[in-house]
């Protein structure tokens, strides 16, 4: 959570001449991180507050007139158009190197030494508009900006006289530092991590005087667990009206928009203190009381914002004697809120339960300055200094003064956190030796209560006790170690490597697979994809999966990404589809986890699969040859990477993906461990596919379980083997698988068959094909004859006749 | 006979001075000595000769042969010698011809550089692990103390499953972070634990610098007197071996529930080298823009402030000491165990090592093999 501050406004909490950037140098690596620094002078260099010495008519225009300035070491004639011009009035020079916004429309515009209808002119008189402070200052257009009220005297530098030398810092502060994210809490921080002092000094209600006719109010909290300190003061003689420039510009510089007095001072404190506040119209409160309690179903409250929120039960509100006022710790009601004729307020500061806040800001969906600070957990006893402080502004800027007593409703005060403190167990987690004293004064600088020694001199314990503003973020002893670490700077810690025994541990062989498949892929001219794990339900359908039995995303970005992926193919259905208008062949494959789950409390089965295609625009049956024999390559690759033997393809492959023809399931080791072949047409038509799609898919663990990744010598034959070629004409669905397990069976000399070409022709007759097969014969123990390869040869000729009617080609 | 074979001799030794390249001295030397030439159908005549003149015969046969393949063996050697000095002229080849391909693959980039950081942290004993992606609230959130409710789940854009609830371990996730897998090594084995986690993560939030799916890495180190010096040792380790060895990193202070005390790393910036300003007539990193109220904090013109970096560092991602109830969520006793954990995006760290600045994560996960073709 960021805050917008002004150094300036820190600095009157810490004593301290850092200059800006050094400070938030500082701070950043130590505390609350300043993320950027917005120096504020700049803009007004060269603006001067001046004064009015005489007015004349401009000699050769109407609208315009010739102004004499005191700007402190001289006087200096201007031509200005404001209408509003009088002598003795202040008013803002902007000088000649200044820039300024002309009628505050385009871009800054650096003055020049000007002409103005043949009269020169050293700078100009500005609007309010034009040096961008129409916003704390409204204006009507020709209206010069009248700065009379200010002390600074003609000549003075308008950011100083204006307050806005000074840089606000946008700093992060961590959501379990609500403490330091106000000016109070920065200032502290400072001061700890600069070694400077903290000059804040809490404030205390001072109870009225004897007041006649006190005014009558009545405060109950009803949700004591829900509302643990509530607390108000009853304030007369208000006037409402806008605050002064020094309030309104801290607020502006917070980015906070001044609303009049009353409300600015409520948020001021909530930005000075991080205690959000709250100021009701007395007059406008029902019954003159003030009750903390439950919705009640049927309620509704029109917000500050405008709206109208509909309230329940589970929301906690403010409410008079009749209505709810306010929900409790988010947002104030119109109707209480304070008007231009409030004379009389209540002042409210509360520490509301962050769960509840939390719950009722989403709900209702209203989050605002005050519920971002209650979410987080505030002290209890942050309340009566932020009444205080609220009471002091309202008597300096609104006039008003208490007139009831301090009404605060609280639970029991729970007693102080109190944790102990072993200077050597922090020093073992930080990793290095640090002096106790400083230890312990790091500690007290941040404000906790360190008490005596106990325990050996060696190793002493000391009792440290939590101020309030950190009871919630510290939750034992270790965040002292924190503390300490922290403000003398983690960047000044050595950096080590660790010594101690590096654990062992053996490679997971799922993840060793999956790279080594990668490797494979990449080399054989593959190209991997990475899809979402999320898919639509219609890309699901497409493929013949029922959405329905899938793992669902509960809260899905969109459709496209409601279903947890049964299997890469859908993914890569929609791939292949974005890409083959520019890429009309490809190869790709991806690896990744699909979640197969039961339906039940049990987590989805997360099982790695790797999944290849090639496809291309080819849709004749040689075509799908070509890419089939593609993806079985690397099938062939992959088996013999992993160590998977016995691989049998069984048609057709499972699925409503597989083209029922061209497809199997592959087995190896007597195990399921994928498929493999082309997808079905049908599926294709329904993502778009034009051409043709090969794809195999393996299992990952159920490969790496039927693996046998053995690795044996084979010795090494002295003897020549005897290579022979032969082709032969059988029929079309004559599968190979048969043709090699008829060749293995009539030659037991055979060694190696590689099937070389296929061959279909006219000249081979309607529904046949030519296989031609490399043969590789030898016998460990001797050289083969011609004669016994030519014999070997003739057998398996012949048991391909009988079996398949194969006919041998010339 | 003798004389028949001299004639031989020396008309061949003035066709060998005459062969012009070495093919044709190798036709000349068959058809000069082999199985079927003139000089071997001449010594058929050897056979036919009385004993006591065929060992002198025979001597001068040899010496002739001899001397005619010594002549062949020479001239082959000569000629060999001026066809390679002539190569230049007389073979060429377009040496700015394209070149045939061999097949080129690509392994994902997210995918190299999870390979490129497992193998860094392998080396100082990280052994790599995956957690589940689906997980259970409790190894998400509620071990890693962070109860239902509370305020700091709201940073992680959480997606939920559409499953029954676990009585013991909650609702069902996308886990947002690889932390799951910190009590999950805990449960699988004893410490010491060097353990680097890579793996997807899920956020329900998609736009140029976000998608719902991406990688985390994440180390995690459990062991007897672990200290921040420790978790600076290696996080300085990762950087120089895979940002460069010029790089540093630091910690500042940070809040994260899993662990206490909490860091931000932030690294050297590469851009300006760690000054976070760009020298005299450098460019700076990215053009100047309108909107910002920066100002280069000296007056020398020249000197820019880089605007990739916040005054020379660059915010890596988080880290921190293991806290003491994520232990015991693990089984293990805060006061015998201590560790440190950090875990960052890998796209992120990806992007700022190589320098790619892909203007759209979401090109990333495409699928767009203009984009996946490039690396």
């Amino acid at each position: 959570m960021n805050i917008l501050a002004s150094y300036n406004w820190i600095k009157e909490y810490v004593r301290t001449r850092e200059s800006a950037e050094n400070f938030a140098r500082k701070l950043s690596l130590c505390g609350p991180a300043i993320e950027r620094s917005y120096p504020q002078a700049p803009q007004f260099e060269k603006m001067v507050i001046g004064k009015v010495l005489g007015i004349k008519p401009h000699p050769n225009a109407d609208k315009l007139r010739l102004v004499r300035v005191d700007i402190g070491k001289r006087k200096i004639d201007l031509v200005c158009g404001g209408v509003n011009l009088v002598e003795g009035m202040k008013v803002v020079v902007a000088l000649v190197g200044s820039k300024v916004r002309w009628h505050g429309q385009g871009d800054l515009v650096e003055l020049q030494p000007a002409e103005i209808r043949g009269v020169k002119s050293e700078g100009m008189i500005c609007a309010a508009n034009e040096i961008g402070l129409e916003d704390a200052f409204p204006h009507d257009d020709k209206e010069i900006m009248d700065v009379s009220w200010l002390k600074s005297k003609p000549g003075a530098a308008l950011a100083k006289a204006f307050g806005l030398d000074d840089t606000v810092f946008d700093i992060e502060v961590t959501t379990n530092r609500p403490d330091a994210f106000c000016i109070v809490g920065l200032a502290r921080e400072a001061a700890a991590i600069l070694g400077a002092k903290f000059t804040w000094k809490e404030p205390f209600l001072a109870m009225p005087a004897k007041v006649t006719n006190r005014p009558e109010l009545t405060v109950k909290v009803q949700a004591p667990k829900l509302c643990t300190r509530y607390q108000a003061v009853v304030m007369d003689k208000i006037q409402v009206g806008p605050s002064p420039w020094w309030l309104k510009n801290r607020l502006r510089l917070a980015g906070v928009r001044p609303i009049n007095n009353v409300v600015d001072i409520t948020n001021y404190v909530m930005l000075e203190y991080g205690q959000p506040m709250h100021a009701f119209d007395y007059d406008r409160l029902a019954g003159h009381g003030i009750v903390v309690r439950q919705a009640k179903a049927g309620e509704k409250l029109l917000l500050l914002d405008g709206r109208t929120v509909d309230l329940a039960l589970e929301h906690l509100v403010i409410a008079d004697a009749e209505k709810p006022v306010a929900v409790a710790g988010v947002m104030g009601g119109e109707e209480s809120a304070v008007h231009a004729d409030t004379k009389t307020i209540v002042f409210e500061a509360a520490t509301f339960n962050p769960v509840s806040v939390r719950r009722t800001a989403r709900s209702l969906n209203t989050h605002s300055d005050s519920s971002l600070r209650f979410e987080k957990g505030l002290p209890e006893e942050l309340t009566q200094a932020a009444l205080a402080r609220a009471v002091e502004l309202c008597q300096e800027a609104a006039c008003g003064r208490v007139v009831s007593e301090a009404f605060d409703e609280r639970a029991d005060k729970t007693s102080k956190t109190k944790f102990p403190f072993r200077p050597v167990k922090a020093e073992a987690l930080i990793g290095i030796h640090f002096p106790r004293p400083r230890m312990l004064a790091i500690l007290k600088s941040l404000g906790f209560a360190v008490g005596a020694r106990a325990g050996s001199k060696n190793d002493p314990r000391y009792e440290v006790t939590v101020p309030y503003w950190r009871e919630r973020d510290i939750e034992g002893e270790r965040d002292f170690a924190e503390e300490i670490a922290r403000v003398y700077g983690y960047h000044n810690l050595p950096a080590r490597l660790p010594t101690g025994e590096i654990p062992v541990e053996l490679p997971s062989p799922e993840l060793e697979i999956e790279d080594r498949l990668r490797d494979l892929m990449k080399g054989a001219g593959f190209t991997e994809t990475l899809n979402y794990s999320f898919v639509s339900g219609s890309e699901l359908e497409k493929c013949g999966f029922d959405p329905g039995k899938l793992l669902r995303v509960a809260n899905p970005l969109s459709v496209e990404f409601e279903y947890m992926r049964p299997s890469l193919v859908p993914g890569m259905l929609t791939v292949i589809k974005s890409n083959e208008g520019l890429f009309p062949s490809g190869r790709v494959f991806e690896v990744s986890n699909v979640y197969l789950w039961q339906r039940g409390p049990e987590l989805p089965v997360e099982r790695p699969q790797f999944l290849t295609v090639v496809y291309d625009s080819g849709r004749t049956p040689a075509d799908a040859e070509r890419r089939y024999r593609e993806v079985k390559g690397v099938l062939e690759s992959v088996a013999s990477a992993v160590g998977l033997v016995g691989v049998i393809m069984e048609r057709p492959a499972e699925g409503a993906i597989w083209h029922p023809g061209r497809s199997a399931a592959i087995s190896a080791s007597g195990e399921r461990v994928g498929a493999i072949g082309e997808i079905h047409p049908g599926i294709l038509q329904k993502f778009g596919i034009d051409g043709g799609v090969a794809a195999m898919e393996l299992d990952l663990p159920a490969a790496l379980a039927a693996a046998r990744p053995v690795q044996r010598y084979q010795p090494t034959s002295p003897f020549p083997p005897a290579r022979r070629d032969l082709a032969f004409v059988v029929g079309e669905r004559v599968e190979y698988a048969s043709v090699e397990a008829a060749v293995r069976g009539a030659a037991p000399l055979l060694k190696e068959i590689e099937l070389f070409d296929i061959y279909r022709g006219a000249n081979l007759g309607e529904g046949k094909k030519s296989l031609a097969l490399h043969l590789t014969f030898a016998d460990p123990s001797r050289t083969l004859t011609a004669e016994e390869a030519d014999a070997a040869v003739a057998g398996i000729m012949k048991s391909l006749a009988e079996k398949f009617g194969a006919i041998q080609r010339a | 006979m003798i004389e028949q074979l001299e004639a031989i001799k020396n008309k061949t030794l003035t066709a060998v001075a005459d062969a012009s390249d070495v093919a044709a001295l190798a036709e000349l030397e068959i058809a000069a000595l082999g199985r079927k030439s003139e000089f071997m159908s001449a010594l058929k005549g050897l056979g036919a000769l009385p004993p006591e003149e065929r060992k002198a015969v025979g001597e001068r046969v040899n010496a002739i042969k001899r001397e005619l393949e010594t002549a062949f063996a020479a001239r082959r050697a000569d000629l060999q010698t001026s066809a390679f000095a002539a190569l230049a002229e007389t073979e060429w080849l377009d040496v700015t011809m394209p070149g045939t391909k061999p097949p080129e693959g690509h392994i994902h980039l997210v995918n190299q550089a999870i390979r490129d950081i497992t193998e860094i942290f392998s080396r100082i004993g990280f052994y790599r692990v995956r957690a589940p992606e689906v997980d259970w609230d409790w190894y998400a959130f509620e071990s890693l103390n962070m109860p239902s409710d509370h305020p700091a789940r709201d940073e992680w854009e959480t997606f939920f499953m559409d499953a029954p609830e676990n009585d013991k371990q909650g609702k069902m996730v996308l886990t947002p972070h690889t932390s799951n897998g910190q009590v999950r090594e805990m449960e699988r084995r004893k410490p010491p634990i060097r353990m680097i986690g890579i793996g997807k993560c899920y956020r329900r939030q998609i736009d140029v610098s976000h998608v719902p799916m991406f990688h985390q890495f994440e180390g995690l180190m459990i062991d007897k007197n672990v200290s921040v010096t420790h978790l600076r040792g290696v996080l300085d380790y990762f950087a120089q071996n895979y940002f460069g060895p010029d790089r540093k990193t630091r910690l500042r202070p940070f809040h994260f529930r899993f662990t206490e005390p909490s860091f931000e790393v932030d690294i050297t910036c590469g851009v300006c080298h760690g000054t976070g300003k760009l020298g005299d007539g450098a460019k700076p990193a990215v053009s100047e823009s309108a909107e910002g109220h920066e100002s280069a904090p000296s007056g020398s013109r020249g000197v820019e402030r880089c605007r990739l970096c916040k005054d020379g560092w660059v915010e890596l991602g988080g880290a921190g000491m293991v806290h003491p109830n994520v232990l015991k969520a693990g089984g293990l006793d805060p006061e015998e165990w201590g560790g440190f954990a950090f875990g960052w995006g890998v796209e992120r760290t990806m992007m700022m090592r190589t320098g790619l600045r892909i203007p759209d994560i979401r090109e990333i996960y495409s699928g767009d093999f203009r984009f996946l073709k490039q690396f």
